[in-house]
């Protein structure tokens, strides 16, 4: 049985000058129930686009999205969301920010903060239950967002770059929580991201998808056992493997010769070596 | 999971300094301004002082800040001033409350639906512009000479200010905020409360301090053409009775009552919320 189903996805803007641009294109997926999915690619390939249009948040052109047989037709709380820049609000504290979900499901005050008061303590926050969110680090304040996510208790998570504000320490701290808190709870997870590292280390299945129009170009299997050794050969071997299908698709490896920025900066730089020689050296 | 640092921000303290304190490094602290600030204001004073006594103005048209003190002293003495500025803060109120019960509501609901905005907008900006005392002449025609034009006058005033500024708050809310409702599902009565009042906040307090200040300046023009009271006729008499230091004085109660409740119970407003919640406006 499939948890989410996409099928056919399609969205489409029209620009102010009336003409269409296809943002998202022939995007079908079946995800299972507790899979760890993350959705890679360069921005602007319509990964934000899907996951937005699986939350309700955008509605598509065309195609539909299932989530356990039914439809989505709007934002549901079978799915929660994690953005990328958190979207805390600054005038709640900490819990009441948890337990922002519960409050808006019409919970009564003691019992919603109580609820956001234990999940911040299992998740080490509790010390700043009554802090406001601005006097938090960025990795704290995505995990605040991340419990609010949780609080409601979600089928489904949906997460849009949750880390790529993140310094690379406290990116690596909250991919591990992440994992943990999905082993804990069996979670669906759908995880855009545009860091190649960070989908290898994540995902059961990744879904690596090209610009213009965006679309999907191929689901890797990403069977790595876990927990995961990122220095095993395994494990590297399949970032390449990502990052060749992808490089690719940018246009990467051609390497270009931008020598007229010398000329222009007046700069100081050797000669450029022989003709000749410079084929070699493309 | 080690708890990572949580370091108070200080945006806010830096977001108060001038440019070229910004440039210069934090050598210029805060006690050296606050006592450049008094020292300009002594030396202000001194001035005067000297300019009255030099005797190349008539002393009966300029006093002495000491003369002027005097008679401060003396209206208080006699309860005049006490009564004065009582029944001006009581019309300011009144006029003031008013205009928030009217235009924070109706702010937020033209902030919210462009529709209101659309049908209002013309109207408004029209209105907008026309001096509080301006409405005076045509409140005493409506509702005579006293307590009501005043409010009238006060609440004119400061009603658009509140209106204007709250609908752009509003109208601004960062987009994330509303999209972390639609995914919960918050109700729309909800959301107005907990999301998009706070959210506007920084807009909204603008408001209230304009109005309350523009509020303030209507309120004893207003006391001028239409009171047998308050500050604003306190001083319009003792120019009647030729009396400059107690015009003077005044002017300078008007002034002082005015800072306390514009600056500091707004600034503390602020503090207390926005302030604490790390939302200060920047520009």
């Amino acid at each position: 049985m499939s948890r989410v189903e996409i099928r056919n996805l399609r969205k489409t803007y029209s620009t102010p000058g009336g003409s269409q641009v296809v943002a998202l294109q022939d995007f079908s997926l079946d995800i299972a129930t507790g899979e760890f999915i993350c959705l890679l690619g360069p921005s602007g390939c319509g990964k934000t686009t899907a996951l937005n249009i699986v939350a309700g948040l955008l509605k598509q052109s065309g195609g539909e999205v299932r989530v356990d047989e039914r439809k989505v037709t709007g934002p549901g709380p079978d799915r929660a969301y994690v953005f990328q820049d958190y979207a805390l609000f600054p005038w709640l504290t900490v819990a009441e920010n948890v337990a922002f979900g519960l409050e808006s499901q019409g919970w009564q005050a003691t019992p919603r903060l109580e609820r956001a008061r234990a999940i911040l303590a299992v998740m080490g926050l509790e010390k700043f239950a009554d802090a406001h969110p601005k006097q938090l680090s960025g990795g704290m304040r995505q995990r605040v967002s991340i419990a609010r996510a949780l609080a409601v208790n979600p089928k489904v998570l949906l997460m849009d770059e949750p880390f790529a504000a993140l310094d690379a320490f406290t990116r690596a701290q909250l991919q591990d929580e992440l994992l943990s808190i999905w082993e804990a709870l069996n979670k669906t997870v759908l995880f855009v991201t545009h860091n190649i590292d960070e989908a290898v280390q994540l995902a059961d299945r990744i879904v690596v998808m090209t610009s213009r129009p965006g679309r999907m170009k191929l689901v890797v299997e990403n069977d790595l056992p876990r927990p995961r050794d990122i220095t095993s050969p395994a494990y590297l071997e399949r970032v390449n493997q990502v990052r060749a299908s992808l490089g690719e698709e940018m246009g990467l490896g051609h390497h270009k010769t931008y020598r007229g920025l010398a000329e222009i900066l007046g700069a100081d730089v050797p000669a450029p070596a022989k003709e000749g020689a410079s084929h070699v050296a493309n | 999971m080690s708890p990572i640092d949580a370091t108070p921000s200080t945006v806010a303290e830096s977001g108060a300094r001038s440019f070229i304190d910004r440039l210069r490094g934090p050598r210029a602290t805060r006690f050296a301004h606050a006592a450049v600030g008094y020292l300009f204001l002594v030396g202000v004073v001194l001035l005067w002082h000297l300019a009255a006594t030099s005797g190349f103005y008539p002393r009966h048209l300029l006093p002495t800040p000491g003369e002027v003190a005097q008679a401060v002293r003396e209206a208080f003495a006699d309860g005049d001033l006490i009564h004065n500025v009582a029944r001006s803060l009581e019309r300011q109120v009144v006029g003031y409350v008013a205009s928030v019960i009217v235009g924070l509501p109706l702010g937020l609901v033209v902030g919210w639906s462009r529709w209101t905005q659309s049908a209002l907008q013309t109207t408004i900006r029209i209105i907008y512009p026309i001096p509080g005392v301006a409405w005076v002449p045509l409140a005493i025609l409506w509702f005579g000479l006293g307590f009501k034009s005043i409010i009238f006058a006060i609440f004119i005033t400061a009603v658009f200010p509140i209106l204007v500024n709250t609908a752009a708050g509003v109208a601004a809310i960062d987009e994330q905020y509303i999209r972390v409702v639609k995914v919960f599902g918050t109700k729309p009565l909800r959301a107005f409360l907990r999301v998009v009042i706070p959210a506007a906040m920084p807009f909204i307090l603008t408001g209230l301090r304009l109005g309350y200040g523009t509020g303030w300046r209507v309120i004893i023009s207003a006391e001028i053409l239409a009171a047998t009271d308050g500050l604003g006729f306190m001083i319009d008499n003792a120019r009647w009775q030729l009396r400059p230091d107690l015009v003077i004085g005044g002017m300078l109660i008007i002034g002082i009552v005015g800072l306390l409740v514009e600056t500091v119970f707004f600034d503390w407003l602020e503090r207390r919320t926005i302030g604490r919640w790390g939302m200060q406006r920047t520009d």
